[in-house]
Protein backbone atom coordinates (compact mmCIF):
# COMPACT_ATOMS: atom_id res chain seq x y z
CA UNK A 1 0.00 0.00 0.00
CA UNK A 2 1.53 3.10 -1.53
CA UNK A 3 1.60 6.17 1.34
CA UNK A 4 -1.17 8.04 -0.05
CA UNK A 5 -3.55 5.24 0.17
CA UNK A 6 -3.00 5.73 3.86
CA UNK A 7 -6.57 6.42 5.26
CA UNK A 8 -4.59 9.39 7.75
CA UNK A 9 -2.79 10.80 5.05
CA UNK A 10 -5.52 10.32 2.26
CA UNK A 11 -7.94 12.48 4.18
CA UNK A 12 -5.47 15.57 5.14
CA UNK A 13 -3.66 15.58 2.04
CA UNK A 14 -7.44 15.91 -0.14
CA UNK A 15 -8.70 18.00 2.51
CA UNK A 16 -5.88 20.62 2.41
CA UNK A 17 -5.77 20.35 -1.62
CA UNK A 18 -9.71 20.91 -1.77
CA UNK A 19 -9.13 23.80 0.75
CA UNK A 20 -6.00 25.48 -1.36
CA UNK A 21 -8.14 25.17 -4.99
CA UNK A 22 -11.32 26.84 -3.02
CA UNK A 23 -9.15 29.61 -1.29
CA UNK A 24 -6.82 30.35 -4.43
CA UNK A 25 -10.24 30.93 -6.45
CA UNK A 26 -12.25 32.34 -4.00
CA UNK A 27 -9.93 35.24 -3.10
CA UNK A 28 -11.43 36.61 -6.57
CA UNK A 29 -15.15 35.89 -5.74
CA UNK A 30 -14.71 37.64 -2.21
CA UNK A 31 -13.02 40.57 -3.71
CA UNK A 32 -15.46 41.14 -6.58
CA UNK A 33 -18.16 40.51 -3.80
CA UNK A 34 -19.37 37.52 -5.54
CA UNK A 35 -19.29 35.01 -2.08
CA UNK A 36 -22.86 34.05 -2.65
CA UNK A 37 -21.72 33.03 -6.27
CA UNK A 38 -19.81 29.77 -4.62
CA UNK A 39 -22.77 28.65 -3.32
CA UNK A 40 -25.21 28.80 -6.22
CA UNK A 41 -22.23 26.83 -7.96
CA UNK A 42 -21.85 24.12 -5.43
CA UNK A 43 -25.20 23.41 -5.21
CA UNK A 44 -26.04 23.79 -9.08
CA UNK A 45 -23.45 21.13 -10.04
CA UNK A 46 -25.93 18.47 -8.71
CA UNK A 47 -28.10 18.85 -11.51
CA UNK A 48 -24.49 18.45 -13.77
CA UNK A 49 -23.51 15.10 -11.47
CA UNK A 50 -26.85 13.29 -12.13
CA UNK A 51 -26.97 13.96 -15.70
CA UNK A 52 -22.85 12.70 -15.99
CA UNK A 53 -24.11 9.61 -13.67
CA UNK A 54 -27.11 8.89 -15.93
CA UNK A 55 -25.52 9.48 -19.27
CA UNK A 56 -22.29 7.34 -18.05
CA UNK A 57 -22.97 5.42 -15.32
CA UNK A 58 -19.63 7.01 -13.30
CA UNK A 59 -19.85 10.29 -11.02
CA UNK A 60 -15.59 10.73 -11.02
CA UNK A 61 -13.56 11.21 -14.29
CA UNK A 62 -12.83 13.87 -15.97
CA UNK A 63 -15.16 13.63 -18.70
CA UNK A 64 -18.16 13.50 -15.73
CA UNK A 65 -16.08 16.81 -13.62
CA UNK A 66 -16.14 18.53 -16.94
CA UNK A 67 -19.81 17.92 -17.77
CA UNK A 68 -21.10 18.56 -14.07
CA UNK A 69 -18.69 21.64 -14.17
CA UNK A 70 -20.72 22.58 -16.93
CA UNK A 71 -24.26 22.89 -15.00
CA UNK A 72 -22.02 25.28 -12.45
CA UNK A 73 -21.46 27.65 -15.62
CA UNK A 74 -25.59 27.30 -16.70
CA UNK A 75 -26.13 28.44 -13.26
CA UNK A 76 -24.09 31.50 -13.69
CA UNK A 77 -25.64 32.11 -17.48
CA UNK A 78 -29.18 31.98 -15.74
CA UNK A 79 -27.88 34.17 -12.92
CA UNK A 80 -26.48 36.98 -15.26
CA UNK A 81 -29.38 36.63 -17.57
CA UNK A 82 -32.07 37.10 -15.00
CA UNK A 83 -30.24 40.19 -13.37
CA UNK A 84 -29.59 41.69 -16.62
CA UNK A 85 -33.05 41.50 -17.71
CA UNK A 86 -33.70 44.08 -14.56
CA UNK A 87 -36.84 42.50 -13.99
CA UNK A 88 -35.30 40.61 -11.03
CA UNK A 89 -32.85 41.92 -8.30
CA UNK A 90 -29.10 39.85 -8.41
CA UNK A 91 -29.60 37.98 -5.08
CA UNK A 92 -32.98 37.26 -5.86
CA UNK A 93 -31.89 35.73 -9.33
CA UNK A 94 -29.24 34.00 -7.24
CA UNK A 95 -31.92 32.53 -4.98
CA UNK A 96 -34.28 31.41 -7.60
CA UNK A 97 -31.99 29.32 -9.65
CA UNK A 98 -29.78 27.00 -7.47
CA UNK A 99 -32.42 25.57 -5.92
CA UNK A 100 -34.32 24.88 -8.65
CA UNK A 101 -30.97 23.07 -10.33
CA UNK A 102 -30.05 21.80 -6.93
CA UNK A 103 -33.19 20.10 -6.35
CA UNK A 104 -33.46 18.62 -9.57
CA UNK A 105 -30.83 16.79 -8.97
CA UNK A 106 -31.84 15.39 -6.04
CA UNK A 107 -35.30 14.63 -7.58
CA UNK A 108 -32.75 12.26 -10.64
CA UNK A 109 -30.93 10.53 -7.68
CA UNK A 110 -34.17 9.77 -5.70
CA UNK A 111 -35.64 8.06 -9.05
CA UNK A 112 -32.70 7.04 -10.77
CA UNK A 113 -29.90 6.48 -8.97
CA UNK A 114 -31.24 4.92 -5.49
CA UNK A 115 -28.43 2.12 -5.08
CA UNK A 116 -25.46 4.48 -5.58
CA UNK A 117 -23.79 6.02 -2.86
CA UNK A 118 -24.80 9.19 -4.51
CA UNK A 119 -27.14 10.22 -1.68
CA UNK A 120 -28.57 13.80 -0.07
CA UNK A 121 -26.40 13.10 3.29
CA UNK A 122 -23.37 12.61 0.64
CA UNK A 123 -24.37 16.06 -1.71
CA UNK A 124 -24.12 18.14 1.32
CA UNK A 125 -21.40 17.38 3.88
CA UNK A 126 -19.21 14.63 1.53
CA UNK A 127 -17.56 11.94 2.96
CA UNK A 128 -14.27 12.57 3.31
CA UNK A 129 -13.68 10.16 6.16
CA UNK A 130 -14.08 7.57 2.93
CA UNK A 131 -11.88 9.03 0.51
CA UNK A 132 -9.01 5.81 0.73
CA UNK A 133 -11.22 3.31 0.08
CA UNK A 134 -11.89 4.43 -3.71
CA UNK A 135 -8.56 4.60 -5.30
CA UNK A 136 -7.42 4.56 -9.06
CA UNK A 137 -3.51 3.16 -10.22
CA UNK A 138 -1.12 6.07 -11.71
CA UNK A 139 2.11 5.00 -12.61
CA UNK A 140 2.44 2.37 -10.49
CA UNK A 141 1.04 4.81 -7.47
CA UNK A 142 -2.26 3.85 -5.43
CA UNK A 143 -4.03 7.00 -5.32
CA UNK A 144 -7.51 7.76 -3.92
CA UNK A 145 -9.51 9.36 -6.50
CA UNK A 146 -10.89 12.21 -4.49
CA UNK A 147 -7.29 12.94 -3.98
CA UNK A 148 -5.93 12.47 -7.29
CA UNK A 149 -9.00 15.08 -8.66
CA UNK A 150 -8.17 17.58 -6.99
CA UNK A 151 -4.73 17.45 -7.09
CA UNK A 152 -5.28 17.81 -10.91
CA UNK A 153 -7.66 20.94 -10.05
CA UNK A 154 -5.72 22.69 -7.92
CA UNK A 155 -3.29 22.51 -10.50
CA UNK A 156 -5.17 23.71 -13.69
CA UNK A 157 -6.34 26.53 -11.23
CA UNK A 158 -2.70 27.59 -10.16
CA UNK A 159 -1.69 27.88 -13.48
CA UNK A 160 -4.95 29.65 -14.66
CA UNK A 161 -3.94 32.23 -12.11
CA UNK A 162 -0.81 32.53 -12.68
CA UNK A 163 -1.42 32.86 -16.58
CA UNK A 164 -4.22 35.40 -16.01
CA UNK A 165 -3.49 37.49 -13.13
CA UNK A 166 -3.10 40.25 -14.41
CA UNK A 167 -6.60 40.29 -16.28
CA UNK A 168 -8.04 38.54 -13.42
CA UNK A 169 -7.00 41.19 -10.80
CA UNK A 170 -8.11 43.99 -13.12
CA UNK A 171 -11.33 42.10 -13.87
CA UNK A 172 -12.39 41.80 -10.12
CA UNK A 173 -10.65 45.46 -9.48
CA UNK A 174 -12.34 48.00 -12.07
CA UNK A 175 -13.62 45.61 -15.38
CA UNK A 176 -14.85 49.19 -16.85
CA UNK A 177 -10.97 49.66 -17.27
CA UNK A 178 -10.32 45.96 -18.03
CA UNK A 179 -13.07 46.31 -20.83
CA UNK A 180 -11.44 49.63 -22.31
CA UNK A 181 -8.18 47.88 -22.38
CA UNK A 182 -9.03 45.09 -23.86
CA UNK A 183 -9.01 42.63 -21.45
CA UNK A 184 -12.36 41.03 -21.80
CA UNK A 185 -12.90 40.76 -18.20
CA UNK A 186 -16.57 38.86 -19.15
CA UNK A 187 -14.53 36.16 -20.40
CA UNK A 188 -12.44 35.80 -17.57
CA UNK A 189 -15.39 36.32 -15.27
CA UNK A 190 -16.59 32.97 -17.26
CA UNK A 191 -13.38 31.47 -17.43
CA UNK A 192 -12.73 31.49 -13.86
CA UNK A 193 -16.15 30.13 -12.69
CA UNK A 194 -16.39 27.25 -15.11
CA UNK A 195 -12.79 26.62 -13.03
CA UNK A 196 -14.46 26.80 -9.74
CA UNK A 197 -17.57 24.23 -10.89
CA UNK A 198 -14.84 22.11 -11.65
CA UNK A 199 -13.08 22.42 -8.46
CA UNK A 200 -16.48 22.71 -6.93
CA UNK A 201 -17.11 19.02 -8.57
CA UNK A 202 -13.83 17.58 -7.95
CA UNK A 203 -13.85 18.49 -4.44
CA UNK A 204 -17.46 17.05 -4.09
CA UNK A 205 -16.57 13.36 -3.04
CA UNK A 206 -15.09 14.79 -0.60
CA UNK A 207 -16.15 17.74 1.01
CA UNK A 208 -19.77 18.31 -0.75
CA UNK A 209 -21.13 21.53 -1.37
CA UNK A 210 -21.86 23.26 1.80
CA UNK A 211 -18.00 22.55 3.51
CA UNK A 212 -16.66 23.65 -0.09
CA UNK A 213 -18.41 26.97 -0.40
CA UNK A 214 -16.47 27.43 3.66
CA UNK A 215 -13.35 26.68 1.63
CA UNK A 216 -14.65 29.50 -0.47
CA UNK A 217 -15.54 31.59 0.88
CA UNK A 218 -14.23 32.11 4.76
CA UNK A 219 -10.08 31.79 4.40
CA UNK A 220 -10.21 34.67 1.76
CA UNK A 221 -12.49 36.39 3.97
CA UNK A 222 -10.21 36.63 7.00
CA UNK A 223 -7.48 37.09 4.57
CA UNK A 224 -9.01 40.26 2.98
CA UNK A 225 -9.06 41.74 7.08
CA UNK A 226 -5.58 40.71 7.38
CA UNK A 227 -3.81 41.44 3.80
CA UNK A 228 -2.69 44.71 2.10
CA UNK A 229 -1.78 43.15 -1.19
CA UNK A 230 -4.01 40.82 -3.52
CA UNK A 231 -0.68 38.37 -3.67
CA UNK A 232 0.13 37.98 0.17
CA UNK A 233 -4.04 37.84 0.57
CA UNK A 234 -4.43 34.82 -1.48
CA UNK A 235 -1.56 32.91 0.18
CA UNK A 236 -2.81 33.64 3.39
CA UNK A 237 -6.02 32.14 2.12
CA UNK A 238 -4.30 29.43 1.10
CA UNK A 239 -2.50 28.96 3.96
CA UNK A 240 -5.50 29.18 6.14
CA UNK A 241 -7.55 26.54 4.39
CA UNK A 242 -4.05 24.20 4.48
CA UNK A 243 -3.98 24.63 8.52
CA UNK A 244 -7.61 23.95 8.60
CA UNK A 245 -7.79 20.36 7.39
CA UNK A 246 -5.10 19.03 10.36
CA UNK A 247 -6.89 21.55 12.75
CA UNK A 248 -10.59 20.07 11.76
CA UNK A 249 -9.14 16.24 11.55
CA UNK A 250 -7.60 16.33 14.88
CA UNK A 251 -11.31 17.73 16.45
CA UNK A 252 -12.86 15.60 14.43
CA UNK A 253 -10.86 12.33 15.82
CA UNK A 254 -11.40 13.97 19.81
CA UNK A 255 -14.90 14.61 18.96
CA UNK A 256 -15.95 11.69 17.15
CA UNK A 257 -17.47 13.99 14.42
CA UNK A 258 -17.83 14.17 10.91
CA UNK A 259 -14.31 15.03 9.64
CA UNK A 260 -15.59 17.24 6.71
CA UNK A 261 -17.64 19.22 8.79
CA UNK A 262 -14.94 19.73 11.31
CA UNK A 263 -12.36 20.75 8.30
CA UNK A 264 -14.83 23.87 7.30
CA UNK A 265 -15.47 24.37 11.06
CA UNK A 266 -12.05 24.74 11.90
CA UNK A 267 -11.38 27.63 9.15
CA UNK A 268 -14.21 29.82 11.99
CA UNK A 269 -10.90 30.46 14.63
CA UNK A 270 -8.71 31.97 11.89
CA UNK A 271 -11.62 34.15 10.97
CA UNK A 272 -12.60 35.36 14.35
CA UNK A 273 -9.26 35.64 14.81
CA UNK A 274 -8.72 38.60 11.74
CA UNK A 275 -11.74 40.00 12.56
CA UNK A 276 -10.88 40.72 16.25
CA UNK A 277 -7.53 41.65 15.49
CA UNK A 278 -8.32 44.22 12.64
CA UNK A 279 -10.76 45.74 15.23
CA UNK A 280 -8.03 45.94 17.93
CA UNK A 281 -6.07 47.27 15.27
CA UNK A 282 -8.46 49.85 14.17
CA UNK A 283 -9.32 51.23 17.65
CA UNK A 284 -5.63 51.23 18.25
CA UNK A 285 -5.26 53.56 15.37
CA UNK A 286 -8.16 55.54 16.75
CA UNK A 287 -6.79 56.14 19.94
CA UNK A 288 -3.66 57.31 18.82
CA UNK A 289 -5.13 59.81 16.54
CA UNK A 290 -7.71 61.24 19.33
CA UNK A 291 -6.10 64.24 21.21
CA UNK A 292 -5.07 63.61 24.82
CA UNK A 293 -7.34 66.22 26.33
CA UNK A 294 -11.16 64.23 24.33
CA UNK A 295 -9.67 60.66 25.19
CA UNK A 296 -9.74 61.97 28.89
CA UNK A 297 -12.79 63.34 28.76
CA UNK A 298 -14.36 60.31 26.99
CA UNK A 299 -12.73 57.86 29.34
CA UNK A 300 -13.87 59.68 32.60
CA UNK B 1 -21.99 58.26 -45.18
CA UNK B 2 -22.58 54.83 -44.96
CA UNK B 3 -20.16 53.78 -47.17
CA UNK B 4 -17.35 54.98 -45.03
CA UNK B 5 -19.23 53.24 -42.18
CA UNK B 6 -18.42 49.89 -43.95
CA UNK B 7 -15.24 50.12 -44.26
CA UNK B 8 -13.39 50.85 -40.95
CA UNK B 9 -9.81 50.86 -42.57
CA UNK B 10 -10.91 54.04 -44.09
CA UNK B 11 -9.89 56.80 -41.90
CA UNK B 12 -13.32 58.59 -41.26
CA UNK B 13 -12.34 62.59 -40.35
CA UNK B 14 -8.91 61.84 -39.42
CA UNK B 15 -9.00 65.37 -38.45
CA UNK B 16 -10.82 65.30 -35.11
CA UNK B 17 -9.41 63.56 -32.11
CA UNK B 18 -13.49 62.85 -31.63
CA UNK B 19 -16.05 61.96 -33.93
CA UNK B 20 -19.58 60.54 -33.02
CA UNK B 21 -22.19 60.64 -35.77
CA UNK B 22 -26.09 59.24 -35.08
CA UNK B 23 -25.06 57.93 -31.42
CA UNK B 24 -28.11 56.21 -29.68
CA UNK B 25 -28.21 54.34 -26.59
CA UNK B 26 -30.65 53.00 -24.59
CA UNK B 27 -31.16 50.94 -21.07
CA UNK B 28 -34.17 49.01 -21.91
CA UNK B 29 -36.77 51.06 -23.35
CA UNK B 30 -35.31 54.40 -21.99
CA UNK B 31 -33.27 56.46 -24.32
CA UNK B 32 -29.67 57.49 -22.29
CA UNK B 33 -28.74 58.74 -25.39
CA UNK B 34 -30.15 60.23 -28.69
CA UNK B 35 -28.98 60.82 -31.84
CA UNK B 36 -25.80 62.25 -30.84
CA UNK B 37 -23.69 63.82 -33.25
CA UNK B 38 -20.48 65.59 -31.70
CA UNK B 39 -17.11 66.43 -33.25
CA UNK B 40 -14.08 67.02 -30.83
CA UNK B 41 -10.58 68.81 -32.49
CA UNK B 42 -7.43 67.62 -30.81
CA UNK B 43 -5.84 70.24 -28.63
CA UNK B 44 -8.82 71.19 -26.68
CA UNK B 45 -9.80 70.73 -22.93
CA UNK B 46 -13.35 70.33 -23.56
CA UNK B 47 -16.20 69.98 -20.63
CA UNK B 48 -19.32 68.16 -20.97
CA UNK B 49 -22.30 69.24 -18.70
CA UNK B 50 -25.82 68.65 -17.84
CA UNK B 51 -28.33 67.44 -15.29
CA UNK B 52 -28.43 64.41 -13.58
CA UNK B 53 -29.40 61.57 -15.89
CA UNK B 54 -28.40 63.48 -18.74
CA UNK B 55 -26.32 60.57 -19.72
CA UNK B 56 -22.80 62.11 -19.31
CA UNK B 57 -21.21 58.94 -17.81
CA UNK B 58 -22.99 56.91 -20.79
CA UNK B 59 -21.42 59.22 -23.27
CA UNK B 60 -17.57 58.52 -22.67
CA UNK B 61 -18.52 55.11 -21.79
CA UNK B 62 -20.21 54.55 -25.42
CA UNK B 63 -17.09 56.36 -26.51
CA UNK B 64 -15.31 53.38 -25.16
CA UNK B 65 -17.31 50.43 -26.32
CA UNK B 66 -18.87 49.98 -22.64
CA UNK B 67 -21.95 50.15 -23.26
CA UNK B 68 -23.90 48.96 -26.18
CA UNK B 69 -24.67 51.37 -28.95
CA UNK B 70 -28.50 50.98 -30.48
CA UNK B 71 -26.92 52.57 -33.76
CA UNK B 72 -24.91 55.29 -34.56
CA UNK B 73 -20.82 55.30 -34.65
CA UNK B 74 -18.12 56.51 -32.92
CA UNK B 75 -14.57 57.37 -34.80
CA UNK B 76 -11.23 58.47 -32.78
CA UNK B 77 -8.70 60.33 -34.92
CA UNK B 78 -9.86 58.70 -37.62
CA UNK B 79 -10.71 55.03 -36.93
CA UNK B 80 -12.73 52.90 -34.44
CA UNK B 81 -11.69 52.65 -30.28
CA UNK B 82 -10.43 49.17 -30.77
CA UNK B 83 -7.64 50.17 -33.23
CA UNK B 84 -7.11 53.15 -30.81
CA UNK B 85 -6.90 51.60 -27.77
CA UNK B 86 -3.89 52.54 -26.51
CA UNK B 87 -3.98 56.40 -27.51
CA UNK B 88 -6.66 56.69 -25.13
CA UNK B 89 -7.07 57.05 -20.96
CA UNK B 90 -10.00 56.80 -19.58
CA UNK B 91 -10.83 57.84 -15.46
CA UNK B 92 -13.67 56.32 -14.46
CA UNK B 93 -15.93 57.76 -11.56
CA UNK B 94 -14.22 57.91 -8.09
CA UNK B 95 -16.81 55.29 -6.82
CA UNK B 96 -17.03 53.01 -9.56
CA UNK B 97 -14.52 50.61 -7.67
CA UNK B 98 -13.89 49.33 -3.95
CA UNK B 99 -11.29 51.47 -2.21
CA UNK B 100 -10.88 48.70 0.41
CA UNK B 101 -9.31 46.13 -2.65
CA UNK B 102 -5.71 45.14 -1.41
CA UNK B 103 -3.88 47.14 -3.30
CA UNK B 104 -0.82 50.00 -3.20
CA UNK B 105 -1.45 53.51 -5.06
CA UNK B 106 1.83 52.59 -7.88
CA UNK B 107 -0.18 48.88 -7.90
CA UNK B 108 -3.55 50.81 -9.28
CA UNK B 109 -1.47 53.38 -11.70
CA UNK B 110 0.78 50.40 -12.90
CA UNK B 111 -2.70 48.57 -14.31
CA UNK B 112 -3.06 51.16 -16.59
CA UNK B 113 -0.30 49.43 -18.38
CA UNK B 114 -2.32 45.89 -18.17
CA UNK B 115 -3.41 46.92 -22.06
CA UNK B 116 0.18 47.52 -23.44
CA UNK B 117 1.78 44.52 -21.40
CA UNK B 118 -1.06 42.03 -23.11
CA UNK B 119 -2.41 39.35 -21.56
CA UNK B 120 0.82 37.40 -20.61
CA UNK B 121 3.24 39.79 -19.78
CA UNK B 122 4.27 40.89 -15.98
CA UNK B 123 4.67 44.31 -15.03
CA UNK B 124 8.65 44.76 -13.99
CA UNK B 125 10.99 47.03 -13.51
CA UNK B 126 10.18 49.27 -15.90
CA UNK B 127 6.69 49.34 -15.46
CA UNK B 128 7.06 50.58 -12.04
CA UNK B 129 9.23 53.22 -12.79
CA UNK B 130 6.75 54.46 -15.37
CA UNK B 131 3.91 54.23 -12.84
CA UNK B 132 6.13 56.05 -10.46
CA UNK B 133 6.58 59.38 -13.22
CA UNK B 134 3.09 59.33 -13.52
CA UNK B 135 2.40 59.90 -9.83
CA UNK B 136 5.08 62.21 -9.86
CA UNK B 137 3.33 64.27 -12.66
CA UNK B 138 0.06 64.16 -10.49
CA UNK B 139 2.48 65.24 -7.07
CA UNK B 140 1.60 61.47 -5.23
CA UNK B 141 5.12 60.06 -5.28
CA UNK B 142 5.74 60.21 -1.82
CA UNK B 143 2.45 57.67 -1.45
CA UNK B 144 3.80 55.31 -4.05
CA UNK B 145 3.62 52.11 -1.51
CA UNK B 146 0.61 53.62 0.54
CA UNK B 147 -2.69 51.23 0.78
CA UNK B 148 -4.92 52.98 -1.45
CA UNK B 149 -7.76 52.74 1.25
CA UNK B 150 -5.81 55.08 3.59
CA UNK B 151 -6.04 57.67 0.96
CA UNK B 152 -7.86 60.59 1.40
CA UNK B 153 -10.63 61.16 -1.44
CA UNK B 154 -8.25 63.87 -3.05
CA UNK B 155 -5.31 61.35 -3.58
CA UNK B 156 -7.43 58.15 -4.55
CA UNK B 157 -8.40 60.83 -7.51
CA UNK B 158 -4.77 61.60 -8.44
CA UNK B 159 -3.98 58.33 -8.62
CA UNK B 160 -6.68 57.92 -10.71
CA UNK B 161 -5.52 60.53 -13.22
CA UNK B 162 -1.88 59.39 -12.53
CA UNK B 163 -3.69 55.52 -14.09
CA UNK B 164 -4.52 57.00 -17.27
CA UNK B 165 -1.18 59.22 -17.32
CA UNK B 166 0.88 56.54 -17.23
CA UNK B 167 -0.43 55.19 -20.78
CA UNK B 168 0.91 58.40 -22.16
CA UNK B 169 -2.69 59.00 -23.74
CA UNK B 170 -3.36 61.09 -26.87
CA UNK B 171 -7.20 61.38 -25.59
CA UNK B 172 -8.22 61.49 -22.17
CA UNK B 173 -11.54 60.76 -21.01
CA UNK B 174 -12.55 62.09 -17.22
CA UNK B 175 -15.75 61.35 -15.47
CA UNK B 176 -16.30 63.97 -12.90
CA UNK B 177 -12.84 64.05 -11.85
CA UNK B 178 -13.78 66.89 -9.34
CA UNK B 179 -16.76 65.52 -7.76
CA UNK B 180 -16.09 64.69 -3.80
CA UNK B 181 -12.31 66.46 -4.10
CA UNK B 182 -11.67 69.70 -1.75
CA UNK B 183 -10.56 72.93 -3.33
CA UNK B 184 -6.54 72.62 -3.35
CA UNK B 185 -6.87 68.96 -5.32
CA UNK B 186 -9.51 70.57 -8.15
CA UNK B 187 -6.82 73.55 -7.93
CA UNK B 188 -4.13 70.33 -9.23
CA UNK B 189 -6.09 68.50 -11.52
CA UNK B 190 -6.97 71.49 -12.89
CA UNK B 191 -3.67 72.72 -13.33
CA UNK B 192 -2.39 68.86 -14.54
CA UNK B 193 -5.24 68.64 -17.49
CA UNK B 194 -4.49 72.31 -18.54
CA UNK B 195 -0.63 70.77 -18.67
CA UNK B 196 -1.57 68.09 -20.90
CA UNK B 197 -3.31 70.40 -23.32
CA UNK B 198 -0.03 72.62 -23.99
CA UNK B 199 1.80 69.39 -24.51
CA UNK B 200 -1.30 68.92 -27.44
CA UNK B 201 -3.39 65.80 -25.71
CA UNK B 202 -7.11 66.19 -26.17
CA UNK B 203 -9.03 65.77 -22.68
CA UNK B 204 -12.88 65.49 -22.48
CA UNK B 205 -14.16 66.24 -18.32
CA UNK B 206 -17.66 65.30 -17.46
CA UNK B 207 -18.14 68.24 -14.82
CA UNK B 208 -21.04 69.25 -12.43
CA UNK B 209 -19.83 72.20 -11.39
CA UNK B 210 -21.28 75.56 -13.57
CA UNK B 211 -19.65 77.97 -11.37
CA UNK B 212 -15.99 77.28 -12.85
CA UNK B 213 -16.74 75.55 -16.51
CA UNK B 214 -15.86 79.17 -18.19
CA UNK B 215 -12.42 79.48 -16.22
CA UNK B 216 -11.97 75.82 -16.72
CA UNK B 217 -12.84 74.79 -20.38
CA UNK B 218 -12.17 76.13 -23.70
CA UNK B 219 -14.70 73.80 -25.40
CA UNK B 220 -17.30 73.28 -23.82
CA UNK B 221 -20.67 70.53 -24.74
CA UNK B 222 -24.17 71.33 -23.08
CA UNK B 223 -25.67 67.68 -22.94
CA UNK B 224 -29.34 66.37 -21.96
CA UNK B 225 -30.36 62.88 -23.88
CA UNK B 226 -29.34 64.86 -27.12
CA UNK B 227 -26.28 67.51 -27.44
CA UNK B 228 -27.81 71.02 -27.24
CA UNK B 229 -24.69 72.93 -28.09
CA UNK B 230 -21.05 72.43 -28.46
CA UNK B 231 -18.32 74.54 -29.64
CA UNK B 232 -16.01 76.81 -28.71
CA UNK B 233 -16.54 78.02 -25.15
CA UNK B 234 -16.63 81.84 -26.19
CA UNK B 235 -19.46 80.75 -28.90
CA UNK B 236 -21.81 78.51 -26.57
CA UNK B 237 -21.64 79.65 -23.00
CA UNK B 238 -25.00 81.49 -23.05
CA UNK B 239 -28.19 81.96 -20.80
CA UNK B 240 -30.30 80.28 -23.58
CA UNK B 241 -27.98 77.32 -23.83
CA UNK B 242 -27.84 76.65 -19.99
CA UNK B 243 -32.04 77.27 -19.85
CA UNK B 244 -32.41 74.48 -23.09
CA UNK B 245 -30.05 72.23 -21.18
CA UNK B 246 -31.09 72.06 -17.79
CA UNK B 247 -34.69 73.70 -17.95
CA UNK B 248 -35.90 75.00 -14.39
CA UNK B 249 -33.14 74.34 -12.78
CA UNK B 250 -31.17 77.03 -13.90
CA UNK B 251 -33.44 79.84 -12.27
CA UNK B 252 -30.99 78.76 -8.86
CA UNK B 253 -27.82 79.26 -10.53
CA UNK B 254 -28.73 83.04 -11.29
CA UNK B 255 -29.42 83.33 -7.98
CA UNK B 256 -26.20 82.48 -6.94
CA UNK B 257 -24.38 85.34 -9.09
CA UNK B 258 -23.75 83.25 -11.85
CA UNK B 259 -24.72 85.50 -14.84
CA UNK B 260 -24.01 84.12 -17.78
CA UNK B 261 -24.29 86.18 -21.17
CA UNK B 262 -27.68 86.24 -23.09
CA UNK B 263 -26.11 86.26 -26.70
CA UNK B 264 -23.27 84.44 -27.78
CA UNK B 265 -20.25 86.78 -28.50
CA UNK B 266 -20.49 89.59 -25.78
CA UNK B 267 -17.52 89.31 -23.91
Amino acid sequence: MSGLANPTIAILLTGMLVGMAGALLGSFLVLRGNSMLADAISHSILFGIALAWLATGETSGAVQIAGAALSGVLAVFLIETLARSRRLRDDAAIGLVFPALFSIGVVLINVFARDVHLDEHTVLLGEIGFVWLDTVTVAGLVVPRALLASATLLLVDALFVLAFYNALKLATFDPGLARALGLAPGLVFYAHLSLLSGTAVAAFDAVGVVLFVTFVVVPPAAAYLLCRRLSSLIAVAMLIAVASAPLGYGAALWLDVSVGGAMALATAPFLVGAFSWRRWRERRRYRAAQPPAVSASSSA
Amino acid sequence: MSDLRADIHTPHEPELALHIEDLTVSYGDRPALWDIDLNIPPGVLAGVVGPNGAGKSTLLKAILGLVPRSAGHVRLFGHPYKSQRKRVGYVPQRSSVDWDFPTTAVDVVTMGLYGQLGWWRWPGRRERDRALRALEEVGMEALADRQISELSGGQQQRVFIARALVQKPDLLLLDEPMAGVDATTERSIIDILSRLRSEGRTIVVVHHDLQTVQRYFDWLVFLNVRVIAAGEMAAVYSARNLRRTYGGQIALLDENGAAAPDAPGER
